[in-house]
């Protein structure tokens, strides 16, 4: 593998493993596969509804499809009938490989249920994709966290059985989060989409945008120039700090350290600041279109966010010296909500939260998705995989990501900042594109199919997905009082919840 | 009396399931600061005298709002927040959940935007205070 | 009568003003340290904000049991016992400190009886917990207390004062002092003076709402603080006594401002603590040892000096 990446054959590790991953597929599940698809960068296998116990037992049993973890199960319409769409990890995150299989028509509750128990008995991990079992009722738990009741920690609700004040069992109910399938706007064009899309991650709205573009120029072989490039990776690393910087003010509050909370709190919005004088707004940027960016960035924003990078790396400097100086706090956090690295790789876990557990990858070094290849930075690594770890970790990141905006905002080249290409031109037949981002809570993954210039089904997996269905394992055996510590250590995303549902 | 007490203050619950939350939150950071007006965030409906609905709903979500409508001490205002309340956002037009929400609470203050400015809210507060 | 009268009203409206200016400067100064401005609606700094938090209070019916009752009684009576200058207090006791000790539990646990009938478990289960926390912090409270106990050789407040004219107890006993000051900082931390919302579910319950109820309870969280901290400034810091032309009544309220504002920038600048493991562990590995130590060295030398006559 390294000699074939050392001799240039393949651009990344990404396009390596899909090779072999397809190769794999030939070799050990002909049969069962009806078609295997390359989605952009990644690989989608069709199988139907019968043959989906032995695939799964081969993705399980073959040590050479690698398949660790579960990514996601999603459900959605398109216009052939309910389609139920699975991804699969393998040992890194980014890695994954897309499973979809119809659904029965006429009982697509029932068959939803029936398909997610059966991936759960080789991937455990799929129980918490099962729909609203109706035999839980309040009385069996000894406490209910209602989505309402902690700020901040939306879209789910935790049901806690206690033992001397030990959580010995829980179970996670996200009905709250889920929209019936009729409810999501339908019959869109691409642009319409790209501009929606970013409504399902709250925090940093710009990552979903970039899959999705990226998604198309991937299927048209459309180079974008380097200019658009470098401000895509200017805007991601903006967000990922103000992302960063949003969980550290949660945490602060979580743990009632006032001190903390307002000066980090400050420093976001000096980051938003700048991500509104480039884009126009703080959250859902709407910046982003095929083949390049809306509007350029005048060298006026560049001198102004190179002058701020060194202000800002200071005073997260001090954040960090105030935060970690406090000794009742670090006990607070040290061995608090520890995940072990083959359990979080079972989980699905990815982004900061996999790195905290001692697994080092990260999208931006195993793709050549956007040209982070130009730029130098490292991947900070975690060791216990402890609430600790994952604040420290992503302290690291911020000051990674200071580091590539600083050589951003050195070397932007000069030209055209978009590809002129009207969507509404290009007729794209019916195909599928799928592609992945390593955003700041981990990887993001969107599913579209389109047909035309009309998008017919749109599916985004979010990495906070795979973080709370691991909280079951997380939280087990930890104190009742550090539950909202623990789930805000993970850096939950409540936009990337929203799901489809049936009836 | 009673209207110059309430005035200065202003108890608000922020309820439902949306990223206008985040935004309202901020304000009560300290670049905005709304607690300057005497305005302060709760979390027990019974001392809530504004209620907040923003973001998405189902049918759950929304049995789950009019029951923290109910708890709520008279008097009691409800702010409709974000283009999801308002308009809807990436729903379909077709639904109609936020019509259903409508017909058993009356809405006092609309704030417009994807999500609205934590400016934007504190401006529609102190307008509102003038009303009171 | 009339003296007693007089007495009653003065010790009213020390109480009053004391409550007036505390809830100012709790408001005033964490919204500074969290880099706000503060609440600031009428023009002057917001003067009216504790009238307008009271009257808030009272704008609903008045919901009063007989332990919010018993609560509002015991707050007014522990000023009773305690001296604010020579001639200002109640009933004139020899054993005054013991029983302000005594009924400073009695509104800690009546606190916790009040939030009961507030409907909700999760309120219930986290005043315990704060009560439990405050209480384990009282432990090293009593041990230093009966230390100052040993070297004055007395149980009143006023002969406790009387015996610093020449030099105060922090000079005979740091430790004590140094002790005192931190739990009664963690207790300070367990009751939220400031009106910052948190993220803990129905945490703002404590401090929000209607109701003549919630007003006492509310009130005595305060005078649990006030009370802690008149302790320390008599016991450690000389309490009334006169420093050369500036009289006694004075010097106590600068030194309990004093005390009041360290703690509370104190407060501020550490993280919260609301996990009773936590907080075993702070009390068990810091505070309470070095209390033990100052116990048991004064406790020596009082035996030495007392028993044996040898110093």
């Amino acid at each position: 593998m390294l000699g074939e990446l050392y001799n240039r054959t393949y651009s990344s590790p990404k396009l390596l493993f899909m090779e072999k991953m397809e190769r794999n597929v030939h070799i050990y599940i002909e049969q069962e596969v009806s078609r295997v698809f390359k989605a952009g960068r990644e690989i989608l296998l069709e199988i139907e509804g019968r043959n989906l116990s032995s695939a799964l037992h081969a993705f399980k049993n073959i040590a050479d499809f690698d398949l660790k973890g579960l990514g996601g199960i999603s459900f959605f319409k398109n216009k052939y009938g309910p389609q139920m769409l699975i991804n699969f990890t393998g040992s890194n995150p980014g890695f994954s490989l897309f499973v979809k299989t119809g659904l029965d028509r006429n009982n697509i509750r029932e068959d939803y249920i029936k398909k997610v128990k059966e991936i759960s008995h080789f991937y455990p991990a799929a129980d918490f994709y099962l729909w609203n079992i109706d035999s839980v009722n309040a009385g069996d738990w000894d406490a209910v966290i209602y989505s309402q009741t902690l700020e901040g920690f939306d879209g789910f609700d935790l049901y806690l059985n206690l033992e001397d004040g030990l959580i010995k069992k829980l179970w996670v109910d996200n009905e709250i989060s889920r929209v019936l399938d009729i409810e999501f706007l339908r019959h869109i064009n691409i642009s319409e989409a790209i501009t929606c899309i970013s409504r399902f991650d709250w925090q940093a709205g710009v990552f979903p945008e970039i899959a999705l573009c990226r998604a198309f120029e991937e299927y048209m072989q459309l180079k974008i120039p380097r200019r658009a490039d470098y401000i895509r990776v200017l805007l991601c690393e903006l967000f990922r700090i103000a992302n960063h910087l949003g969980f550290i003010t949660g945490m602060a509050h979580i743990m009632g350290f006032d001190t903390a909370y307002s000066s980090s709190f400050l420093e976001k919005e000096k980051v938003l600041r700048i991500i509104e004088i480039i884009t126009g707004s703080r959250y859902f940027p709407n910046f982003m279109c095929i083949g390049g960016i809306k509007k350029d960035i005048s060298n006026e924003v560049a001198g102004r966010l190179k002058k701020q990078i060194p202000e800002i790396y200071r005073n997260i400097l001090d954040i960090e010296k105030i935060l970690m100086d406090d000794f009742t706090l670090i006990e607070r956090l040290k061995d608090t909500g520890i995940i072990e690295r083959d359990e979080a790789l079972h989980y699905g876990l990815s982004g900061p939260n996999i790195r905290a557990s001692g697994c080092r990858n990260d999208l931006r070094k195993d793709d050549d998705f956007i040209s982070y290849g130009d730029f130098s930075f490292t991947v900070p690594v975690g060791r216990t995989g402890d609430c600790f770890n994952r604040l420290v970790v992503r302290f690291a990141e911020i000051y990674q990501s200071l580091k590539i905006l600083s050589q951003v905002t050195g070397k932007l080249p000069v030209g055209e900042i978009l590809k002129k290409i009207n969507p509404a031109h290009v007729d794209l037949g019916r195909t599928t594109l799928i592609s992945s981002i390593e955003c700041p809570h981990g990887n993001i993954k969107v599913y579209t199919e389109v047909e035309g210039n009309m998008v017919d089904a749109i599916c985004v997996m979010g990495p906070s997905k795979n973080s709370l269905s691991g909280i079951g394992e997380i939280l087990r055996g930890a104190r009742f009082e550090d539950v909202d510590l623990i789930i805000g250590s993970l850096d939950i995303s409540p936009g990337e919840l929203i799901s489809n549902s049936h009836g | 009396m009673a209207g110059s007490i309430l005035k200065s203050n202003l108890n608000i619950l922020v309820a439902g399931f949306g990223c206008c939350k985040r935004e309202i939150f901020a304000a009560r950071g300290p670049l905005y600061d709304i607690q300057r007006f005497g305005l302060n965030f709760v979390t027990v409906p019974e001392n809530a005298d504004i209620l907040v609905v923003q973001g998405i709903y189902n049918r759950e979500s929304l049995q789950r709002m009019i029951d923290i409508y109910e708890r709520m001490n008279e008097p009691k205002w409800v702010f409709a927040v974000g283009s999801c309340m308002i308009d809807g956002n990436i729903f379909d037009r077709g639904v109609r959940m936020l019509e259903k929400f409508r017909e058993k609470v009356k809405i006092d203050m609309y704030v417009p935007g994807c999500p609205p400015r934590p400016e934007a809210f504190i401006y529609a507060v102190l307008k509102f205070l003038d009303y009171i | 009568m009339v003296l007693i009268f007089k007495k009653i009203v003065y010790l009213l409206l020390v109480i009053v003003v004391n409550l007036y200016v505390c809830t100012y400067l709790a408001n005033k100064l964490t919204a500074h340290m969290e880099l706000r401005r503060g609440y600031r609606v009428s023009k002057a700094g917001g003067i009216s904000l504790p009238f307008s938090r009271f009257f808030k209070y009272l704008s609903n019916e008045p919901g009063i049991n007989f332990w919010t009752f018993m609560l509002f009684v015991f707050s007014f009576l522990i000023w009773s016992v305690s001296p604010l200058s020579a001639s200002m207090v109640l009933i004139d006791m020899d054993s005054s400190l013991m029983v302000a000790l005594l009924m400073l539990l009695v509104i800690l646990t009546l606190n916790v009886s009040s939030h009961m009938l507030t409907g909700y478990n999760m309120i219930m289960i986290q005043s315990m917990r704060k009560t439990a926390s405050v209480l384990f912090f009282m432990i090293p409270v009593f041990l230093n207390i009966s230390g100052v106990v040993l070297i004055n050789k007395t149980l009143g407040f006023k002969e406790i004062i009387n015996s610093q004219y020449q030099y105060w107890n922090v000079i005979y006993q740091p430790l004590g002092f140094l002790t005192t000051l931190l739990s009664v900082l963690f207790i300070f931390k367990q009751f939220k003076l400031n009106r910052k919302s948190e993220i803990e579910a129905f945490s703002t319950d404590s401090c929000e709402g209607k109701g003549l109820g919630k007003a006492i309870n509310r009130f005595s969280e305060y005078n649990i603080i006030f009370v802690l901290i008149y302790m320390l400034t008599v016991l450690y810091l000389g309490g009334y006594q006169n420093l050369y032309i500036v009289r006694g009544e004075v010097m106590l309220g600068l030194k309990f401002y004093l005390i009041f504002v360290i703690i509370l920038i104190a407060e501020r600048s550490i993280a919260k603590i609301n996990d009773y493991k936590l907080i075993q562990r702070i009390n068990i590995r810091y505070i309470l040892p070095l209390s033990v130590v100052n116990f048991i060295v004064t406790l020596g030398f009082f035996i030495y000096r007392n028993i044996f006559g040898l110093i």
